[in-house]
């Protein structure tokens, strides 16, 4: 009867429990829309630059990382490559061999990455075949090579143009080469639109005169938050043959830095929005304590102890939180749900400002449940501050000066 | 000899350290099982106050009070209220009634409290809404209850419990004279048929005159006790 | 009279008073230091980039800005630099020769952008003669010395003193190359510009490049950075021929950025609006309705209609302008402190702080922002008072009044 006692107090004064309902709503709301975009569009970010950089997870020989160097280089191993196909969580894989070099054409010059690849496996991992806007995708004989967009435009080539390459291959080996365009990419992050290439994995091993070997093997995984498990479960089983395993954390700690963040400063305007919406709420406890003195002095004279007047109270504040939460998820979700499919184009001013951190203009919400039921969390924590205030207001009730007012 | 209300040198003093008020100057009184009594006097007589002392529901600044044998006189917060909820039954002047409860879950709301079983809460509940005459009103909320049958309500809560005594502050105050006549009857009939002791604080004549026993105070002190 | 009325009104509850003027306070101050915050951060990008890379203003040949070709130098270079030197307004003047390039180690090579820089002038101008973790920035004695940035020298395996060599197109399209000892390891906010930035003196870099005494690059500090549009302006008249850009123009992205932060901070301050509006809104209902008997009095006796809806939204304006200062205070006095202190960011994610460059940002609060912010704040009060007020005046009289 104490549910009921509480629930029906909640509707008796209607308007009060729609404003109070209204405004956690409203806060979850937007809590929920700021979270969502910013997890949403660095998930993708991250994605994009794994998929086609260091993937989620990398294998690679033990010192590769530091300083890049195609001395550093590992053998094709079927053991390995069958600990990668073994492993569930681990949802596709491609081996690289790659390296910095020189690309021009005429007198144009420009620092770029090159890449050789296994054409199918690296579609696995980064759909490049999905990317080319000009010319077509690569086969493993190809003797040709794929600029991205932003590349071949600086060098202002086209397709079926030649342009040379020169590096440092093994063991300090001048590396050269020129290659004819077989295909254009077009990749959504502007500094890696301007400065890869890639070539089937013979050609790179020609050009750079390796061998039978790869830089790094990159990987795919089917969930973010086993990530260090994943790598963990590697390691274990690859011990002692020379491999280091590291995460995409490791490798581009600048990323993830950005990302954290971008959420700090978005939980201080989350905390900033839920306080001012805390006080909101807060007033209509103090107006309600006071509405309410009279009956509260009523029910401790007839026998009702102050910790059961208290529980009932604190019901009530409880349920309506709850409802104003739950209210605000479901409603938004619909929402969040179409913004993931059909991601929000950023165009204008905001579109160009993203560019400056390497940034794709573009918002896909994060259809992520955490993100909704994190904000469950804070407005619990309200919800229990308001509760303590009214318990403590509850106790100091002196019964007689209730009764009379 | 039933006392189930005994006070001793009782005093109540406000504001002792500005303008001190005594509004209970050392009363002495007892109160035996099955009394129908009236507490009256001029306002600012103490009446209230002393009511309120003996009810548990403030302490006293001077002597004692025993319910039923019990000092409830230095007695915790939390021990009164307890003490209240099984001894005591109230019915104010005005505003008894839980809102959002029925007539019957507002009788049953002081069961509950004292843990009785769900089947018995609400066979007596029919039944004490019977007693006071309000059979049919069972289902309603106070705003859909008359200020008389409001109080009658109020009246049948108090018993719920089956306290020793039943306090009545001004209960008839803001009723019409038909209203006040009916809870008159019922207090009347209640007390004499299921023997509960009724002690009221009140300005009304009509209550006065129904009273068997009245006691009369007067700044803060009993000036006659009479039986009537 | 209305407002002796309307003033003791308030003060007749006090708890209901203060929680008002409490509310209010704290959404003024919410939304001042949500700006404050942002335009902290704003700053900060900006400060830094122009520190580091931009300074106020730069010139180059403008075709060098596409393609940069050594030949590409500016035009009388050397005697633009003397005139700025002695311009009043100008604070510092360096010229650079600039090329891309490989820099290689015997494990690894990567692609640089090579400045070649005097570093007398360089340290007035750029702030990363400061940001130097090892060695020095340049001691001047020693030819072909460079100096790199700490996530390069990872990259490429080499420490101080160790041998670089750097490969690039010269003035005459051959490719040149020379071998550099790294005199020094620089740190600075972004670690992007770490990897692909490295330093050498001019005159090592020019001989390399053959373009002797000339110039790719002036950048220019000036005493007085709000002046960079006018000074700017007189330049790029002067030299018709030449590219004359402030750092706004130079990276239109960061100029966005403020651009774009300011429309973000209205949706902001809009929607910390609205909450506290939700807050106003309920409180000062319950206010009205508690006060039913009173207004069905006042209307009783003959105050008219108008007079108490007045008299209702005089108490919401008292009550705004109570909490008005409060909460102006309590957003100079946050922000005054962490203006100093900074926010340390780390210290609030665990995530952050492992990555040992502080995350610290120090709010800014400009004068400009803070009549928008009282006069939208107010408004949203008043407003708020609205319905509450209309309520009130639908009381009929009396029922008001018996409602006992």
């Amino acid at each position: 009867m104490y549910f009921k006692l509480a629930w029906r107090n909640m509707w008796r004064s209607r308007r009060r429990t729609f404003i109070t309902i209204s405004s956690i709503f409203f806060a979850v709301i937007f809590a929920i829309l700021m979270r969502v975009a910013v997890v949403g569009l660095f998930d993708k970010l991250i994605a994009d630059t794994v998929s086609l950089t260091s993937g989620y997870i990398q294998v690679h020989h033990s010192g590769y990382w530091e300083n890049r160097s195609v001395d550093s280089t590992f053998e094709d191993n079927p053991k390995l490559t069958a600990i990668l196909n073994h492993e569930k969580e681990v949802t596709a894989w491609a081996p690289h061999l790659e390296s910095f070099a020189l690309a021009s054409s005429g007198n144009r010059t420009k620092g770029i990455m090159v890449t050789g690849i296994d054409p199918e496996k690296e579609n696995a991992v980064s759909n490049l075949s999905k990317k080319i806007i000009a010319g077509r995708y690569l086969t493993r004989n190809d003797k040709g090579i794929i600029l991205a967009e932003g590349l071949a435009a600086y060098l202002k080539l086209k397709l079926n143009d030649t342009v040379v390459l020169i590096g440092q291959g093994y063991e300090g080996n001048m590396a050269s080469g020129k290659y004819a365009i077989t295909g254009i990419a077009k990749l959504g992050i502007p500094e890696m639109n301007k400065g890869m290439a890639w070539l089937p994995i013979a050609a790179a091993r020609d050009f750079l005169s390796t061998g039978a070997r790869y830089t790094s093997i990159s990987m795919l995984i089917n969930n973010q938050a086993r990530l260090d498990k994943i790598k963990q479960s590697i390691i274990d089983q690859t011990r002692g043959a020379g491999y280091e395993i590291m995460t995409w954390k490791e490798m581009i700690p600048e990323l993830d830095q950005l990302f954290q963040a971008k959420m700090v400063q978005n939980e201080i305007m989350s905390g900033v929005l839920y306080l001012v919406i805390a006080f909101g709420i807060f007033g209509t406890i103090l107006m309600m304590l006071n509405e309410r003195l009279h009956e509260f002095g009523i029910l401790i004279a007839i026998g009702m102890k102050k910790g059961l007047l208290s529980a009932v109270v604190v019901i009530e504040m409880v349920l309506m939180s709850v409802v104003g939460v739950v209210l605000g998820m479901i409603c938004i979700y619909p929402l969040v749900l179409y913004y993931h499919i059909h991601p929000i184009k950023l165009t204008g001013d905001m579109g160009k400002s993203t560019e400056l951190y390497n940034i794709e203009p573009v918002i896909q919400m994060s259809t992520n449940i955490s993100n909704f039921i994190i904000q469950g969390y804070v407005v619990l924590l309200i919800a229990v501050l308001l509760s303590l205030y009214a318990i403590f207001k509850i106790h100091k009730i002196k019964v007689i000066e209730a009764i009379n007012s | 000899m039933n006392n189930i209300i005994e006070s001793h040198n009782l005093s109540k003093v406000y504001n002792p350290d500005t303008i001190p008020v005594c509004a209970v100057n050392g009363v002495d009184l007892q109160v035996e099982e099955g009394e129908f009594t009236a507490l009256v006097g001029p306002s600012g007589s103490g009446k209230t106050t002393l009511l309120n002392l003996i009810g548990g529901l403030d302490y006293p600044t001077g002597g004692n009070v025993k319910i039923g044998g019990v000092d409830i006189t230095n007695m915790s917060e939390n021990k009164l209220i307890d003490f209240r909820l099984k001894n005591i039954g109230f019915v104010f002047q005005a505003y008894n009634l839980i809102p959002v409860l029925t007539a019957s879950e507002n009788v049953e709301f002081v069961m509950l409290l004292q843990k009785t079983s769900k089947r018995e809460r609400e066979t007596r509940a029919i039944e004490l809404l019977n007693e006071v005459g309000l059979k049919d009103k069972l289902n309603k909320r106070p705003s859909e209850l008359s200020g008389g049958q409001q109080q009658r309500v109020a009246v049948a809560r108090a018993l719920a419990s089956k306290p020793r005594f039943i306090l009545a502050d001004e209960p008839t105050a803001n009723l019409d004279s038909k209203s006040t006549e009916n809870l008159l009857d019922i207090m009347a009939k209640l007390n004499i048929e299921d023997k509960m002791t009724f002690i009221f604080s009140t300005h009304d004549q009509r209550v006065i005159d129904k009273a068997r026993r009245v006691v009369t105070l007067v700044d803060g002190k009993i000036v006659s006790d009479v039986k009537q | 009279m209305l407002f002796k009325i309307a003033w003791r009104n308030i003060w007749r509850n006090h708890t209901r008073s203060l929680v008002v003027i409490a509310a209010v306070a704290v959404g003024l101050f919410a939304g001042m230091f949500m700006i404050a915050f942002f335009q902290g951060a704003v700053k900060q990008e900006i400060d830094s980039t122009v520190e580091t890379q931009l300074s106020h203003l730069q010139f180059h040949n403008p075709a060098f800005i596409d393609d940069k070709d050594a030949n590409y130098t500016i035009y009388n270079g050397r005697a633009i630099i003397d005139i700025l030197k002695r311009d009043i307004n100008v604070k510092a003047v360096s010229g650079r020769v600039i090329t891309t390039g490989m820099i290689s180690s015997s494990s690894t090579a990567a692609g640089v952008e090579i400045h070649g820089i005097i570093p007398g002038d360089e340290k007035t101008i750029s702030s990363i003669s400061q940001d130097i973790v090892e060695g020095t920035y340049f001691t001047g004695l020693k030819k072909n010395e460079i100096v790199i940035g700490k996530k390069l020298s990872e990259k490429l395996g080499v420490k101080l003193h160790n041998k670089i060599v750097l490969t690039f197109q010269s003035k005459s399209g051959d490719l040149t190359a020379g071998s550099f000892r790294i005199a020094g390891i620089f740190r600075s906010r972004n670690s992007t510009f770490d990897e692909i930035t490295v330093f050498t003196q001019f005159g090592d870099l020019a001989a390399l490049l053959g373009t002797g005494n000339e110039v790719h690059e002036i950048a220019v500090i000036l005493k007085d950075g709000q002046k960079v549009e006018q000074v700017t302006k007189m330049y790029k008249k002067a030299y018709p021929l030449l590219l004359v850009q402030t750092w706004k123009e130079l990276s239109p992205q960061i100029a966005l950025l403020t651009g774009v932060m300011d429309q973000m901070m209205y949706i902001i301050i809009g929607i910390i609006l609205l909450a506290l509006m939700f807050g106003i809104i309920n409180t000062m209902l319950m206010a009205v309705l508690e006060r039913q008997r009173e207004f069905g009095m006042l209307m009783a006796i003959g105050m008219n209609k108008p007079r108490v809806f007045f008299m209702i939204l005089l108490e919401s304006v008292m009550l705004t302008c109570a909490g008005i200062p409060a909460g102006i205070l309590l957003a100079i006095g946050t922000v005054g402190y962490l203006s100093k202190h900074g926010i340390d960011l780390s210290s609030i994610s665990k995530a952050l702080s492992q990555f040992g460059f502080s995350n610290i940002i120090y709010p800014d609060l400009q004068h400009s922002v803070f009549l928008p912010i009282i006069l939208m704040t107010a408004f949203t009060a008043v407003l708020s008072a609205i319905y509450p007020a209309i309520k009130a005046l639908r009381f009929k009289p009396a029922e008001a009044i018996h409602k006992i």
